[in-house]
């Protein structure tokens, strides 16, 4: 029986994509400095005239920006005040100094995990969304087991607002070598195999920057996910 | 090859050049109508009706960008408690129905004043919606020292139209920010007088 509560919240994205912010050349050493100047802990990953990337590494908050596009990411987040207060400050600073007006695409990502050890019950999870059938005659024409299945759809609303799904079971393995250092990370919340559910919330049309707040926006489409997740595998 | 690339960029308009260029067309369209529906009263409907026409076509080319209202639209209609931007929203939609209500019977002074008593209310209402950030709370304090500043006197047409132009700032920036909250000002300044007491002071003297 599928529970939300039983979901961790591997990762949530907020993305913002923009034209023409070549103003990012003449001021990203601004920007760097007013969010130091609220968030001292900051540290700057990279510097670059393609790219800037920040990282509070307390709360394993990340933003990326660059003259198409700001990237904010929180790897396991606990709650959402936290992305949801750097978020506003930060889009704010870099929005006022870019002289960003408008959005032409606004994306909103939750990367979530279940526990699951066995496939079959990722399988049987998947069937639950009516999105999935193959019968098992069919698969005996090839073989016995069905594996690495995956539901992959968008779904719109108006024109407007589209939501990208992606489901399907994940076996993997933590690769501590392959992270940067110095490192201080928490395996411990780490799934090895499981069921990832992905859901992508993204606008069709620009919107005016200033009716973009990361913390309310966040917090809305956090809403939506229990309903729609479970709508989607009980 | 590479050159037609770069010709074709630099022929694209980007989008938020394009936003820009609609909200100031739209500003002006309510400015300019206001001024001249003062200026020719005798034709101040027909000016309306002109102006009303122009800002329908121009909501025709901003219905390509998206509206605050459909961002934060919960997936469940039943949403209780919807976020503090969506009640902004419907806040300020609502209260806006009195603004239309009140042009168009501006000829009729009881009515149109009882209209206007029932949009005082708005800035208030705004004060139990809070969405961290922004600038919401001093747009409604600013509304509420117009308002209340000139509540003994009946509103003028320009009056009127210049308060459906604020809400339509907000409806554009929710967050107001802070070239949006400049503009407002100028506009509450212009038209009510924001000085309160002290506008009577004669510093010089």
């Amino acid at each position: 029986m599928f529970n939300f509560s039983d979901l961790l919240l591997e990762q949530l994205t907020l993305e913002l994509r923009f034209e023409n912010a070549f103003l990012y050349i003449d001021k990203c050493g601004s920007i760097l400095r007013d969010i130091f100047a609220k968030y001292p802990s900051a540290t700057a990953e990279s510097v670059a005239v393609n790219e800037t990337k920040i990282v509070l590494p307390d709360t394993q908050i990340s933003l990326a920006f660059s003259p198409a596009r700001i990237v904010l990411n929180q790897q396991y987040p606990s709650g959402i005040s936290d992305i949801g207060e750097f978020g506003d400050f930060a889009i704010d600073r870099i929005c006022k100094t870019l002289e960003i007006s408008a959005y032409t695409r606004v994306g909103n990502r939750f990367i979530y995990i279940l526990k699951i050890d066995d496939e079959k019950e990722s399988l049987e999870l998947m069937k639950n969304t009516g999105f999935f059938n193959i019968p098992q005659e069919k698969v005996s024409q090839m073989g016995d087991t069905l594996k690495s299945a995956n539901i992959k759809f968008q779904i719109t609303r108006d024109d407007e607002v589209g939501y990208g799904i992606s489901l399907g079971h994940v076996n993997r393995t933590l690769n501590l070598l392959q992270l940067p250092k110095p490192i201080k990370y928490d395996a411990s919340k780490f799934i090895l195999s499981g069921l990832a559910v992905d859901v992508d919330f993204y606008t069709m049309k620009p919107v005016d920057s200033g009716n973009v707040k990361a913390h309310e926006l966040i917090k809305k489409n956090i809403k939506d996910m229990e309903s729609l997740i479970s709508g989607l595998l009980k | 090859m590479k050159t037609d690339n770069i010709i074709a960029d630099s022929e694209t308009t980007p989008v938020s050049q394009i936003a820009e260029s609609l909200r100031n067309i739209r500003g002006e369209v309510i400015d300019q109508s206001a001024r001249m529906a003062t200026y020719a009263p005798t034709i101040s409907t027909e000016i309306t009706d002109f102006a009303t026409n122009i800002l329908n076509t121009v909501s025709k080319f901003e219905g390509q960008m998206m509206s605050a209202e459909s961002l934060y639209r919960p997936l469940r209609s039943d949403e209780s408690v919807p976020s503090g931007i969506a009640r902004i929203y419907k806040v300020i939609n609502e209260y806006d129905k009195y603004l239309v209500n009140a042009i168009q019977i501006y000829e009729d002074e009881v009515a149109r004043e009882t209209e206007m008593t029932l949009f005082r209310r708005m800035p208030f209402e705004l004060d139990y919606i809070n969405i961290g950030g922004s600038n919401i709370g001093e747009v409604g304090t600013a509304l509420k020292v117009a308002l209340l500043g000139n509540v003994t006197k009946p509103c003028t047409l320009e009056q009127i139209i210049a308060l459906r132009k604020i809400l339509d700032f907000i409806k554009k920036d929710i967050s107001v920010r802070e070239t949006t909250i400049m503009e407002i000002l100028s506009i509450l300044d212009d038209q009510f007088g924001l000085a309160g007491p002290l506008a009577e002071v004669d510093i010089i003297g």
